[in-house]
């Protein structure tokens, strides 16, 4: 092969790589921010989120914080604190390092994983989300802003819990965070029908 | 990233006066000229923009327009442009930023987009190229191939209006040089437009001092923002700040102060490591330029050399003016 011909195959191997800079943040002022609250509905004060790649085949048999972070995988430093940011409570606002997204490993979906904890493995309550998709074109920049028109929950609930961010009075819709562990599908169905034998039993 | 003050000696003084040395009186021009060093922050992808300029070449008034040529009878562009190296047309009146490749007597020809209202006072410069900037022999010391493989080297990321024309340089025989990444022609002569943010993503372990030299323009700017992600220059080296830049008349603002409804301003950290975003609110209480984040208020934030603007407002391509600040009109 000419030199020049292994030169272009080398190029058009290694030109895909870019940079990505992803924020998330559900901090959308005071009219239109819908806080994260816990299962009592208050404001998470000093709570955990992140976003990465959720194994979501894990969702069935979490059991504990520390299966939770077991089955997440932060992306590029991509972390943050959940309370009180200005006046607004319930509040996140993060960023990834900015790396070249082709050393980091994450395509697909992207997954918000919010505790009620310091780190997912010490939180009792959760919340994980689909929020978008990583990027796959060369350099790129992008702010998710989560609400419950653009993320899909796949533990928590949005609309269950309405709550005031501010000072101005508006009520808004919350991301309400579940207990973990939260009884997958399965085990209820399971419980259920161990519930009709008992009964047929009787 | 970070941007270093202009020095104003330089500046003030305006000591680097530019003769375009044309028979025509409208082509002689001076001005104040200086330079600035930028930061390229080493393992990041740095957004820059060229803030200093090439010397202005003619001015004058255009006497009339087509939808692609715009005519001043009083020059000859065939004498006093140079065949094959790009020229930048400012509009005086709208801040509006014309590319130019080719003209013919006292016609500029081919040109994407004329107004009649461009019809008006111009001034006319040379585009800065990759050569202009980075050093025809890469003096700015980007980490360079030795195989011509652009994975190895830094990479400088060109806006060509359907994503980026990527260059790196190469010491490899028989492709030495600045080359385009993709087809790997010689990107040396690759022309830059200031209105557009660089991207440079160096490769090596220590961070980068680019210097830029050049004129200081003082007449308001056009920054064509796109659908989506705009990467842009902000065009004046010194003093301009998102209050008195005049981006406010131009973006798409929140009446709620709910940053996703607006238009976002992206400002890179000094550090590359991410972005600051503010946005305009125009919610008692709540007014003015904000981070995003922590909802501060923002007007004296100072505008750096390369800035994004995500159209989040409405969705709709338009020209975000920028203005520079008032004491430029003293120099």
């Amino acid at each position: 092969m000419k030199l020049k011909h292994v030169v272009a195959t080398l190029a058009a191997m290694s030109v895909s790589a870019f940079g990505a800079s992803i924020t998330v943040t559900n901090n959308q002022g005071p009219v239109n921010t819908q806080s994260v609250v816990d299962n009592s509905g208050a404001a998470v004060e000093g709570g955990f989120a992140a976003i990465g790649t959720f194994d979501v085949a894990q969702l069935a048999t979490l059991s504990s914080g520390a299966d939770l972070d077991a089955a997440f995988s932060v992306f590029d430093g991509a972390t943050g604190t959940v309370g009180t940011q200005t006046i607004f409570s319930g509040v996140y606002n993060f960023s990834n390092n900015g790396a070249d997204i082709t050393t980091t490993g994450f395509s697909g979906p992207i997954h918000l994983v919010i505790g009620n904890g310091a780190d997912l493995a010490s939180s009792t309550e959760a919340a994980i989300l689909e929020i978008g998709s990583f990027p796959t074109s060369e350099p790129a920049v992008s702010t998710i802003f989560v609400n419950n028109a653009t993320a899909t929950p796949f533990l928590g609930d949005f609309d269950t819990f309405t709550f005031q961010p501010a000072t101005i009075p508006r009520q808004n819709p919350a991301l309400r965070l579940a207990a973990i562990p939260e009884p997958s599908s399965s085990l209820l169905i399971g419980l259920a029908g161990l519930s009709l034998l008992i009964r047929r039993r009787r | 990233m970070k941007a270093t003050t202009l020095k104003k000696a330089a500046l003030v003084a305006g000591s680097l006066s530019f003769l375009a040395g044309s028979a025509f009186s409208q082509s002689a021009v001076s001005g104040a000229g200086g330079y600035e060093t930028l930061t390229i922050n080493a393992g990041k992808f740095n957004v820059l923009g060229l803030r200093l300029h090439e010397p202005q070449v003619v001015s004058g008034t255009f006497d009339a327009n087509t939808g692609d040529s715009l005519t001043d009878n009083d020059v000859n562009f065939t004498d006093v442009l140079t065949a094959g190296k790009r020229y930048l047309v400012e509009i005086a009146d709208s801040g509006t930023v014309i590319e130019v490749d080719a003209w013919s007597g006292s016609d500029l020809t081919g040109l994407a987009g004329v107004e009649a209202a461009d019809a008006s006072d111009y001034t006319i410069r040379a585009a800065k190229t990759i050569g202009d900037v980075f050093g025809a022999d890469n003096s700015a010391g980007l980490t360079s191939s030795a195989n011509a493989d652009p994975s190895e080297a830094s990479v400088i990321y060109v806006p060509n209006g359907s994503g980026f024309t990527q260059v790196f340089y190469s010491t490899l025989a028989g492709f030495s040089g600045w080359l385009d990444a993709g087809t790997f022609a010689d990107a040396t002569d690759l022309p830059l437009n200031y209105v557009d943010g660089l991207i440079v993503n160096e490769k090596g372990a220590d961070d980068i001092s680019l210097v830029v030299t050049g004129m200081v323009k003082t007449t308001s700017t056009n920054l064509p923002v796109s659908d989506a992600f705009t990467y842009l220059g902000t065009a004046y080296p010194v003093g301009a700040t998102l209050g008195n830049s005049g981006l406010a008349d131009s973006v798409s603002a929140s009446a709620n102060a709910d940053p996703s409804e607006a238009d976002t301003v992206y400002l890179p950290k000094a550090d590359a490591s991410g972005y600051d975003q503010y946005f305009f609110s125009t919610l008692a209480g709540f007014d003015g330029w904000l981070n995003s984040a922590t909802f501060a208020a923002a007007g004296d934030v100072e505008l750096t050399s390369g800035i994004i603007i995500s159209q989040n407002g409405t969705g709709a391509a338009f020209n975000a003016t920028v203005t520079p600040p008032a004491f430029y009109a003293d120099l």
